[in-house]
């Protein structure tokens, strides 16, 4: 049997040719060419995808030509050697010109100097003799007031930090930190800073914060890389923004978190509302949802903000969070004596990782705190029931504590990871598989073959589904292709299910 | 910009005579430029680039698609032409070279990648979706984007700079074969097997199941 040549099937499948064509007559016998044009049909699909070529932007142009121009320039200099011609073109000549004169300048203001002048004579002068004074002290005001005179500035206090530097040095507790300043935390490390006003933000581990505006009436944080936890209450005449690359969030009385990492950055609010901006759109999130800026898109996202019947699930030693990590109780918005260094002292002995001789095997997980939390600020003089924290088998026991909620940054850690696991996580055979199908029903629906593409929407919907965080996306984008292919075909009633399907998912 | 700085207008380009060809200069510019960016006027390469630019980008876009990558791989691709240019005698086409340089340099770029793990595509800022641009759709784009450019990353050179010509920028042999300067029933031939070897490369990226086997 003579098969076709590839150049053959490749030019048939691209103009699918009729089917009383001998190709199509040797295809309903030969299952090998069968094969050979399954292959060309998805190649041709995937090149048929590709958008069109956008035009060069300017700007790139333009910066790519300045460096080419002084490569070039340097090139040329060197290659030739004639540096002394460069020196007196015009692009030199001023440079040379201004430095001839300065050195000029400085050589007669020398001989000035050295050449005493014909009328000059030494005089002498005796010193006056004066009764000796007593030195005082000039009086100086008080640091901080001294930072704030003349200016609404404020500073943030470090309430807690372990594995933290600010400006390249190790931050102590109690160290007020600068407008300006940039902390960072190193893995496993952690940092609670303190506002007057009663804001708080944390840092988890490996994670780099810039505090660009520290002013009573605003607040601009700058998250360089890792987490940012917020806690800030409301006030009317106070503005919080924390901005994370091209993502800016503006605080609206509440509790929070900014997670910024390499082409994504996350912002997620367990209490009260935010208003994140980009570049392209500006949307309020509100407590229970998150938000992924990645790819020039902002997805939606819930996020788990555990209530407290909730049981903790079981944390793998190798997920557990570091040993640093400390719980901070939220103290009360208007307290902020120093009788809080103690309950924080306090509460940091209390989160030293214990012995190994603690047994691990009946301690609740990080989650405990979360659900411990959860049950506040409704009833604040609730004391809750010892929290714990485990740490990769030893766990360690706090006391428990009276006051409004927490916020455990070893859960929120964890919990921002395994969101990140979801969302970066590789793509298994299956899951690559599922999301090409997927691309081949819009494919066939784009090119109007709407008949074949309910086929495969199909056979999509039938498919067990993956665990990506991606999958719901897909599921609508099949469900809007079949929805269109059946309203182009006139089976109204059936898009209309699909219709009210469609309304249904997250 | 350079040209302004050393006090020289862009048409005041002397090309030596003993260096013009069968080719003049006013019917090939590019030409021209490029004798003179040999002999050390780097207005002259600053002009080439501004000429040819648009053309190393749509190469270059189609090898290796919308990446923050590209503004480096531009650079890179007159780098290259830049130390070229020293041996250069004027008796060959610029575009033939610089077309083979953007797609060696994708290619290369294309194949550092694949043996990185895999990093997060981002566009530049300048190609970012617009607000209208359906966010699956967008998705899709990118994927199948990102199929093409692995299939594309296992071809040869010669196969795969007549692949981008003629399937992804749609030029005919009879173009190709001046661009890459050998005969038509070459290009015609070295397509044909790149064909081949593109859908090899494409089934073996998908699974049966997705090609409709079973």
């Amino acid at each position: 049997m003579t098969h076709p040549s590839h150049d053959t099937l490749w030019a048939w499948a691209l103009a699918r040719e009729d089917a009383a064509e001998p190709v199509a007559t040797h295809l309903a016998s030969c299952p090998a060419c069968v094969t050979v044009v399954a292959d060309i049909r998805v190649a041709q699909q995937a090149l048929a995808s590709l958008p069109p070529v956008p035009p060069l932007p300017e700007a790139l142009a333009e910066r790519v030509g300045a460096a080419l121009a002084e490569k070039a320039d340097r090139r040329f200099l060197s290659r030739w050697g004639r540096w002394w011609e460069a020196l007196w073109t015009p692009r030199w000549a001023w440079p040379v010109a201004v430095t001839a004169l300065l050195l000029a300048l400085v050589v007669r203001v020398a001989q000035t100097d050295a050449t005493p002048t014909p009328d000059a004579r030494p005089v002498a002068v005796a010193p006056v003799q004066k009764a000796p004074t007593p030195v005082t002290p000039a009086p100086t005001l008080p640091a901080a007031a001294a930072a704030t005179k003349g200016s609404s500035r404020v500073t943030a206090r470090v309430s807690m930090a372990r594995k933290a530097r600010a400006q390249g040095e190790p931050v102590a507790k109690a160290q007020r930190l600068e407008q300006g300043a940039t902390v960072a935390t190193e893995r496993g490390g952690s940092l609670w800073m303190r506002l007057p006003d009663g804001t708080r933000a944390g840092l988890t581990g490996a994670s780099q914060v810039t505090l660009a505006g520290l002013d009573a009436s605003a607040l601009r944080l700058e998250v360089a890389h890792g987490n940012l936890a917020m806690v800030v209450p409301h006030r009317a005449e106070r503005m919080v923004t924390v901005q994370a690359g091209e993502v800016e969030v503006k605080d609206l009385g509440t509790r929070f978190l900014v997670s910024r990492t390499e082409g994504r950055v996350l912002v997620a609010v367990e209490e009260g509302a935010v208003e994140v901006k980009t570049p392209t759109t500006t949307r309020t999130v509100a407590a229970g949802r998150a938000v992924s800026w990645h790819d020039g898109r902002l997805e939606s996202l819930a996020w788990e903000v555990p209530s407290p019947t909730t049981a903790a699930p079981a944390v793998k030693p190798e997920a557990a969070p570091p040993a640093s990590v400390a719980r901070l109780d939220e103290q009360d918005d208007n307290a902020a004596s120093d009788d809080d260094d103690d309950d924080e002292a306090s509460e940091v002995a209390a989160s030293e990782p214990a012995p190994r001789t603690v047994e691990p095997a009946a301690v609740p997980t990080v989650m405990t705190s979360e659900e411990e939390w959860a049950k506040l600020p409704a009833n604040p003089t609730t004391t809750p029931s010892p929290s714990t924290l485990t740490d990769g088998g030893a766990s360690v026991t706090g006391p428990g504590r009276s006051r409004v909620g927490r916020f455990d940054l070893g859960g929120l850690e964890a919990r921002v990871q395994r969101l990140q696991r979801a969302l970066f996580a590789p793509f298994t055979p299956d899951e690559r598989d599922r999301a090409s199908r997927m691309v081949e029903v819009t494919v066939q629906a784009d090119r109007g073959d709407c008949r074949r593409a309910l086929v495969f929407a199909e056979r999509w919907l039938r498919q067990p589904s993956t665990r990506r965080a991606e999958e719901p996306s897909w599921r609508r984008t099949v469900l809007t292709q079949k929805w269109r292919c059946l309203m182009k075909q006139g089976r109204v009633d059936q898009a209309q299910r699909v219709q009210r399907e469609l309304d249904a998912q997250p | 910009m350079t040209a302004l700085l050393l006090g020289r207008m862009p048409n005041d380009i002397a090309v030596k005579p003993s260096e013009v060809t069968a080719a003049s200069p006013v019917s090939d510019p590019l030409r021209a430029l490029a004798l003179a960016a040999r002999d050390g006027q780097s207005v002259a390469f600053t002009q080439l680039y501004e000429r040819t630019r648009e053309q190393a980008w749509r190469v270059l876009y189609r090898v290796v698609g919308a990446t923050t990558d590209l503004e480096d791989l531009l650079q890179e691709v007159y780098l290259q032409l830049m130390r070229a240019l020293k041996g250069y005698r004027g008796d060959s086409k610029v575009t033939t070279f610089l077309h083979r340089v953007c797609v060696n340099v994708g290619l290369m770029h294309l194949r550092s990648k694949r043996r990185r793990p895999e990093d997060v595509m981002e566009e530049p800022p300048e190609l970012g979706a617009s607000e209208a641009a359906d966010p699956e759709r967008v998705m899709q784009v990118k994927q199948a984007a990102a199929l093409v450019q692995r299939a594309l990353s296992t071809l040869s050179e010669d196969k795969a700079a007549v692949f981008v010509y003629h399937d992804l920028l749609g030029l005919k042999p009879e173009e190709i074969s001046e661009l890459v300067d050998c005969p038509v029933n070459t290009v015609r031939s070295r397509l044909s097997r790149a064909r081949l070897d593109f859908t090899q490369a494409v089934a073996a990226l998908t699974p049966r199941s997705r090609r409709g086997l079973p």
